[in-house]
C-alpha cells in the first residue's frame, strides 16, 4: 500500500508538471512577436496565412485552456467571434459555447445557425480541439477566403467545444484508458452495493495511464503475439499459454470481491435525452431520467431558445464515421429528410476518406436517448455525429479497423510513432494478486489522432461540418409581379424559394409544428386576398383567409423549388414583399 | 375539447347540458363560482394550514420545500415520523396530490391524511408504532399554479402552471385563452346554431348534447366549442389559453411529445422535477399512493406479456420498454385493491383516465416502487330515471352518454347549481348566429362539495394506513454453526421477508434506482472466509415468511464471533452476532 501511495504522488507531481508546460506553451503564443516573422513566405493553401492568434494543433487541451483559447479569439476578431457561458457543469465550471458569424451583418441570433458540440462523451476529446479549430479557422480566414466571408456573412455558428467540462479534464488529467471516463462525474453507485464510486482503477505503475496487468503462469491462456512481443494474444487450440491477462490496472478497493466494478460516475451522457429516453433496463447508463445531467439542461436550455438552429454536429470518436439517427428502429426519420441526410453524407464520404456515412441503430448498435436524435425528432433538426479518427488513417487503407487491428496499432506505434504508444510492460507488486506486470496501450492512443494527423483529421471533419452549415436553409424573393386588374386592384405574384440543400422545416418539424410557418408579408398596400398558388400553370389556388397580409408557408423545399404567393391588393404598387423564416432567414424584394 | 370536462372523458361523450330544462333562470352569477371553491383551501391558507401543523407537532411533522412553481409558489413535502431526522432512514411511503391541478379535493384528503396522523400518535398505539417505524412523505399540492385557478374570479379547470407555452405552436405565447362570456365567472361551453354543425341535444336528457348520428338519420344542428372568442383570429377558439405544463404530463413514462400540456421535455416543469429528485433524496421510499386522475385500486393492474419491437419480450435495448405492468406484481395490486375497499368502502367507481407522462406509472416503470392511485372521489352510483319524457326516443345500441347521466342525475339531486343554463350571448365572431353558453360548470363533477371532505379524509387515511402496514419487514434468522474440524465452521443462515409485499417488485428488479438488500458477513481478527461473500444482494424476497438461505465456511476460533447484517432503504436493517461453537 505505501508503494501505491508513493506512485500517486509521483503522478501528481508529474501532471502538474505537464501543465504547467502547456501554460508555459500557452503563453509563449501569447507574443507572437518573438516567433519568425512571417513575411517572405510563402503561404500554405487552406491555411491563415498570419492568424492573430497562433494556435499549436498537436495537443489536448484542458477545459481552462479551451475557454483561454476562445477568448484570445474573441479578443482578437470581436466582429466574428463572441465567447459566452450557457451554463455550469456539475462541477461548477463554464459550459462555453463560442458564437461565430459576422457580427456587422444581421442579428446573429436570426440567422440560419449551426450548432456544433464536442466530446459528450469525456474521453473523445478531440471534438473540443476541432470545434476550436472551427472557430479558429473561421476567425482568421475572414477577408482571405470570399466563401468564408459569405459564409458569416449569412450564417451563425454556436460552437460548444465541450459540454462535459469536468470529466473532459478528469480524462487528461488523471489515470485512465483510451475508453475512461466516459461518464461525468456525478457521483453513482454503479453495482448497487449503496456505496458510491468506492472502487475505481488504480494507477499501479504510476504513470498516469490505466494499462492492463498480466501475471506470468506456465497455466496461463496466453502468449506473446508472433508479430511484436509487447502484445498479448490468446494461445491457439491445442497449445500451452504462458500468461494471464488480469484485467485492467486496479485492485479490490472496497473488499467486495470484484475489482474496478464501482469507478467516477456511472452514466452515458448521450443516453441521457428526452427523446426516446429510457431507463436503465432498457438503455444502460440512460441515468435517472432524461436531462438529469445539467450539461444536457445546459444544451436543451439553450437550444430550444433558438429557432434558427438549422443543423446540428455532436462530434465523438471514433471508428470514421458519419451518423444520423435514428438511434432506434421504430424512430423513423420522414423520407423527405432522409433525401436531404443522404445527399449531406455522400459529400461527407468524398471530403473524409476513411469514413462512412452510417445510421445509427442499423449500422451500430440500438441508442435510446441520444443527442442526435433529441435534436432531430423534438427540434426537427438536421443532425450528425461524426465518430472522429479511424484506423484508416494508420496506412490509408481500408480494414485496419477490424479483426487483426491490434497488429495493426502496434505496427502503426513502431513505423511510425517509434513505440511511444506503448507502456513498457514492467514488475509491479499488488495487493492481492502478489507480484505482475503492468503495461500497454496509453489511453491518447487508438481513439484519438497522434499530433501529426490531428489538424489534417480537424480540418476534413470542419469542412464536412461547414459543407452541412453552408447547405441550411435560406430564403430569397425571387421575382415579383404585378397585373393591375382594374378597379384600383393589383395583383401581386411573388416567387419566393430557398436555394440550398435542406428546406426550411423538415419534414419532422412540419408534421409536428415544431418551428413556426414561414411568413411572406405585403406591404405598400392593403391586402383584400391571399393565396398560395399550389399549381401555377393550371392557376390552382389555396386561399388563406385570416391574416392576408402575411401568407404562412410550413415549408419551403430545398433545391430552389419555386413557391408561388399570390395577393389583391388595394393600389398600385410598388410593393415589398418579406419572406421571413425562422430557420432560412429573412429577405426582401421591392416591385418595380 | 373544451377544458370543462371532468377527468378527460372520452372523446365525443362529453357533457353538455341543454336548455329546454332549465330556459327561463336568470344567468347564475359568482355565487356559483364561490359555491364551487367553498371550503377548499387556497394556496395561502394551504401553506399556513401545513406551517400550523409544523409549529403544534414539532416532534413528528417537518416541512421542505421542494420546488418553486414558475408562478412563484412553492410545492412544499411534509415528512411524518417521529425522531427527527432519523426517520429518513426508515422505509417510507410518499404520497403525491393534485400532480393534475384540477383535482382539488387530493389536496384536501392529504391535509387530512397528514392531520389525522398527527393528531392520532398519542392516542392510537398502533398509529404510534407505525409512525416509530415508517416515514411518511406528503406532498399535498404538486401543482399549485393549476389548482389556484379554482379561486380565481373566472374559474377555468387549468392543467397548466404559469409556464408560458405556445400550445398551438403558431410562435406566440398564451395568446388565445377562453372568455366569460355570459360573465357567470364560470367557463363552460358555447354552442353555436349552425346547420353545418355535427352536434345534437339528447332527446333522453334534454341538458345533455352530443354528436348526431348520421346513420341513424340524425342532423347536426350545433357547433360546439369552450367558452370564448378567437383572439387571435386564427380560426381556432381558446386554442392556446394561460396555462404551460400540466404537472401529471410531464413524467417521463409514456411521455406525450407534443403534447398540449406535456411541456418541453419529461420533467421540464420544476414542480414535477422536485417530485423526481424525492427518489433520488429518500432511498427509503417504499411504495407511493397517488391522489389523481389515474386508478389502480378500483381496478387493479393486471400485467401484460407484450411482444416488444421486432416481437421480442419487452425489457431490453433492441426490443424497447415494458408497456404492461409484470405479470409477477399482479399480486400486489390485487391485495391493495381489497384493502382499499375495504377500508374505504367504495365498491364500485369508474376506472382511471389512461396516463400519459403521469406520475403514478413513471413510479411504478422508472422508479420500480409500487405504486397505488386512486381517483380520491368520483359522483356516486345514482338510480338510472325511469320516467319518460315526452317526445323522447330511448337509444338504440350503446349509449355514447352512458357515462354521463349518472353523473347528471347526481348533480340534479345534490349541486344544481353547477348545472349552467343554456343563455344566449352576443358574439363577434357570429355575427347573426344565435350563440349559446351553458353546460356543466368546471370543477363540478371533480371535486366533492365541501361537506364531505372530512369523511372522505377518514377513509383515505383509514387506506394508508393499512397499505403501510403491508410493507415487506426483514428477519435474520441464523439455521446452524457447524463445526468441520478444529477452526473450520460451516454458517448457515436464512434472510426471510415477512411483510406482505416483497423487498423489490419486479419491475424494481430491473429499476436501477430501487435497491436490492445486501447482506454483509463480517468476520474479525483472525479469522478468514474460506467460502461464501463478504457482500452479497440478494434477489427480490416475496413477503409472507419467503427466505433465502445463505452459507459460508469460515476459518476461526471457538468462541470467536462474526457479524451478520441484511438491509435496504426500503426494509431497514437487521443484524445479528454469531458466536463460533455448536449450535
Amino acid at each position: 500500500m505505501t508503494k501505491l501511495t508513493v506512485s500517486f504522488a509521483k503522478v501528481a507531481a508529474s501532471l502538474l508538471a505537464v501543465s504547467s508546460l502547456v501554460t508555459a506553451s500557452l503563453s509563449a503564443q501569447q507574443r507572437p512577436n518573438d516567433r519568425i516573422p512571417l513575411t517572405g513566405a510563402l503561404e500554405a493553401l487552406g491555411s491563415p496565412r498570419n492568424p492573430k492568434v497562433p494556435i499549436l494543433w498537436d495537443r489536448w487541451y484542458d477545459s481552462d485552456q479551451l475557454r483561454e483559447l476562445a477568448e484570445r479569439l474573441a479578443r482578437a476578431h470581436p466582429d466574428y467571434v463572441k465567447v459566452s457561458s450557457i451554463g455550469k457543469s456539475f462541477g461548477g465550471k463554464d459550459i462555453m459555447v463560442i458564437t461565430v458569424t459576422n457580427f456587422k451583418v444581421g442579428d446573429a441570433d436570426k440567422k440560419p445557425a449551426m450548432w456544433i458540440d464536442g466530446n459528450i462523451h469525456s474521453n473523445e476529446i478531440q471534438g473540443s480541439e476541432f470545434s476550436i479549430y472551427t472557430a479558429w479557422y473561421l476567425a482568421e480566414m475572414a477577408g482571405q477566403v470570399a466563401a468564408v466571408d459569405t459564409l458569416l456573412a449569412q450564417r451563425t455558428l454556436y460552437i460548444a467545444p465541450t459540454i462535459n467540462p469536468d470529466a473532459r479534464d478528469h480524462y487528461l488529467k488523471m489515470a485512465n484508458t483510451a475508453s475512461s471516463p466516459r461518464t461525468g462525474l456525478m457521483p453513482r453507485d454503479n453495482d448497487g452495493d449503496g456505496l458510491i464510486d468506492e472502487d475505481g482503477p488504480n494507477d499501479l505503475n504510476g504513470d498516469g495511464h490505466i494499462t492492463q496487468m498480466r501475471r506470468r503462469n506456465p497455466n496461463g491462456r496466453f502468449i506473446e503475439a508472433p508479430y511484436d512481443r509487447r502484445i498479448l494474444i490468446p494461445a491457439p487450440a491445442g497449445t500451452k499459454g504462458e500468461w494471464d491477462i488480469l484485467g485492467q490496472e486496479g485492485y479490490d478497493m472496497d473488499g467486495d470481491g470484484t475489482v474496478n466494478e464501482d469507478a467516477i460516475g456511472g452514466y452515458d451522457p448521450n443516453r441521457n435525452w428526452p427523446w426516446r429516453w429510457q431507463p436503465q433496463y432498457v438503455q444502460g447508463g440512460s441515468d435517472w431520467w432524461p436531462g438529469s445531467l445539467p450539461e444536457t439542461r445546459a444544451v436543451l436550455n439553450f437550444v430550444l431558445k433558438r429557432d434558427n438552429i438549422a443543423g446540428a454536429q455532436s462530434y465523438h470518436n471514433s471508428g470514421g464515421m458519419l451518423l444520423r439517427g435514428p438511434g432506434v428502429p421504430q424512430d423513423e426519420y420522414r423520407p423527405q429528410d432522409v433525401a436531404v441526410f443522404d445527399q449531406l453524407g455522400k459529400a461527407g464520404e468524398q471530403i473524409l476518406p476513411g469514413y462512412r456515412y452510417l445510421i445509427v441503430w442499423k449500422d451500430l448498435y440500438t441508442v435510446w436517448g441520444g443527442e442526435l436524435d433529441w435534436f432531430y425528432g423534438a427540434r426537427g433538426v438536421l443532425t450528425f455525429s461524426n465518430e472522429l479518427f479511424t484506423p484508416f488513417l494508420y496506412f490509408n487503407r481500408s480494414g485496419d479497423d477490424g479483426p487483426g487491428g491490434q497488429e495493426q496499432s502496434a505496427l502503426f506505434d513502431r513505423l511510425l510513432l517509434l513505440g511511444e504508444a506503448f507502456v513498457p510492460w514492467t514488475k509491479v507488486q499488488h495487493p492481492q494478486y502478489g507480484e505482475i506486470e503492468v503495461g500497454g496501450f496509453k489511453k491518447n492512443f487508438g481513439r484519438v489522432e497522434p499530433g501529426f494527423l490531428l489538424q489534417s483529421d480537424a480540418h476534413r471533419n470542419m469542412m464536412f461540418t461547414l459543407y452541412q452549415t453552408s447547405e441550411m436553409p435560406l430564403v430569397e424573393v425571387d421575382t415579383i409581379t404585378t397585373r393591375s386588374i382594374g378597379g384600383g386592384l393589383t395583383e401581386v405574384t411573388a416567387i419566393v424559394l430557398n436555394r440550398k440543400l435542406a428546406p426550411t422545416h423538415t419534414q419532422q418539424d412540419v408534421e409536428n409544428k415544431i418551428s413556426r410557418p414561414d411568413h411572406v408579408t405585403l406591404s405598400g398596400g392593403k391586402v383584400i386576398a391571399a393565396f398560395r398558388v399550389t399549381n401555377v400553370l393550371q392557376n390552382s389556388t389555396e386561399e388563406q383567409v385570416l391574416d392576408p397580409t402575411t401568407i404562412k408557408l410550413t415549408n419551403i423545399p430545398g433545391g430552389g423549388v419555386p413557391v408561388t404567393v399570390r395577393w389583391i391588393v388595394e393600389g398600385s404598387g410598388p410593393f415589398t414583399v418579406t419572406v421571413d423564416s425562422p430557420k432560412g432567414g429573412s429577405h426582401s424584394k421591392r416591385s418595380r | 375539447m373544451p377544458s370543462t370536462l371532468p377527468l378527460r372523458l372520452p372523446a365525443g361523450v362529453f357533457t353538455l347540458l341543454a336548455a329546454a330544462a332549465l330556459s327561463g333562470l336568470p344567468p347564475a352569477l359568482s355565487a356559483q363560482a364561490r359555491s364551487l371553491s367553498a371550503g377548499y383551501l387556497s394556496h395561502a391558507r394551504l401553506a399556513s394550514t401545513i406551517d400550523s401543523m409544523r409549529r403544534t407537532h414539532p416532534q413528528l411533522l417537518s416541512v421542505r420545500e421542494i420546488a418553486q412553481s414558475p408562478g412563484g409558489r412553492a410545492v412544499h413535502v411534509v415528512r411524518i415520523g417521529s425522531g427527527g431526522d432519523a426517520a429518513d432512514k426508515r422505509p417510507a411511503v410518499l404520497v403525491i396530490a393534485n400532480a393534475f391541478g384540477p383535482h382539488v379535493v387530493s389536496s384536501e384528503v392529504a391535509i387530512r391524511l397528514i392531520r389525522n396522523m398527527v393528531s392520532g400518535y398519542g392516542r392510537d398505539t398502533a398509529l404510534k408504532s407505525l409512525l416509530d417505524r415508517q416515514t411518511f412523505y406528503i406532498v399535498p399540492r404538486a401543482n399549485p399554479d393549476a389548482a389556484e385557478a379554482l379561486f380565481g374570479s373566472v374559474l377555468s379547470e387549468r392543467t397548466g402552471n404559469d409556464e408560458p407555452s405556445d400550445s398551438d405552436r403558431d410562435g406566440k405565447l398564451d395568446e388565445d385563452g377562453p372568455n366569460d362570456l355570459n360573465g357567470d365567472g364560470l367557463i363552460t361551453t358555447m354552442r353555436v346554431s349552425d346547420p353545418a354543425g355535427t352536434w345534437i341535444a339528447d332527446s333522453i336528457n334534454p341538458v345533455l348534447m352530443r354528436r348526431a348520428d348520421a346513420s341513424r338519420g340524425e342532423r347536426g344542428r350545433y357547433r360546439v366549442l369552450t367558452e370564448g372568442r378567437d383572439i387571435d383570429k386564427d380560426g381556432e377558439f381558446n386554442e392556446d389559453g394561460p396555462g404551460g405544463t400540466d404537472i401529471n404530463a410531464n413524467f417521463p413514462n409514456f411521455y406525450e411529445y407534443f403534447g398540449a400540456t406535456a411541456g418541453n421535455w419529461p420533467l421540464s416543469a420544476p414542480e414535477a422535477w422536485g417530485i423526481a429528485e424525492l427518489f433520488q433524496q429518500h432511498q427509503n421510499i417504499a411504495i407511493a399512493y397517488v391522489l389523481g386522475p389515474q386508478d389502480n385500486l378500483n381496478t387493479p393492474w393486471t400485467g401484460r406479456r407484450v411482444p416488444g419491437i421486432g416481437g421480442l419480450p419487452q425489457g431490453t435495448s433492441a426490443s424497447g420498454p415494458f408497456t404492461a405492468t409484470l405479470p409477477e406484481d399482479d399480486p400486489w395490486f390485487a391485495e391493495a385493491s381489497r384493502v382499499f375497499k375495504r377500508t374505504t368502502g367504495f365498491a364500485r367507481g369508474a376506472s382511471g383516465v389512461e396516463g400519459k407522462g403521469d406520475v403514478l406509472s413513471w413510479i411504478y416503470y422508472h422508479m420500480g416502487r409500487l405504486a397505488f392511485g386512486s381517483r380520491t372521489w368520483w359522483t356516486p352510483d345514482m338510480p338510472a330515471d325511469t320516467t319518460r319524457r315526452s317526445g323522447a326516443t330511448p337509444v338504440a345500441g350503446a349509449d355514447p352518454l352512458a357515462l354521463e347521466r349518472p353523473a347528471l342525475r347526481w348533480l340534479e339531486a345534490n349541486r344544481r347549481d353547477a348545472i349552467v343554463p343554456w343563455t344566449r350571448v352576443e358574439h363577434p365572431d357570429f355575427p347573426g348566429q344565435v350563440v349559446e353558453v351553458g353546460g356543466i360548470a368546471p370543477y363540478a363533477t371533480l371535486n366533492p362539495p365541501a361537506a364531505e371532505l372530512d369523511s372522505l379524509g377518514a377513509k383515505h387515511t383509514r387506506f394508508v394506513q393499512e397499505l403501510a402496514g403491508l410493507l415487506p419487514r426483514l428477519e435474520l434468522r441464523v439455521a446452524s454453526v457447524e463445526p468441520l474440524g478444529a477452526r473450520t465452521w460451516r454458517v448457515k443462515a436464512h434472510v426471510a421477508n415477512t411483510g406482505f409485499l416483497p423487498t423489490l417488485s419486479a419491475m424494481g428488479s430491473r429499476a436501477r434506482w430501487a435497491q436490492r438488500v445486501r447482506v454483509d458477513f463480517k468476520t474479525s481478527a483472525g479469522q478468514e472466509i474460506a467460502s461464501g461473500r463478504t457482500m452479497q444482494l440478494l434477489n427480490p424476497l416475496r413477503g409472507s415468511g419467503t427466505s433465502t438461505e445463505l452459507t459460508w465456511v469460515v476459518v476461526g476460533a471457538a468462541g470467536s464471533s462474526v457479524t451478520l447484517s441484511a438491509g435496504s432503504p426500503v426494509v431497514g436493517e437487521v443484524s445479528e452476532t454469531i458466536t463460533l461453537r455448536a449450535r
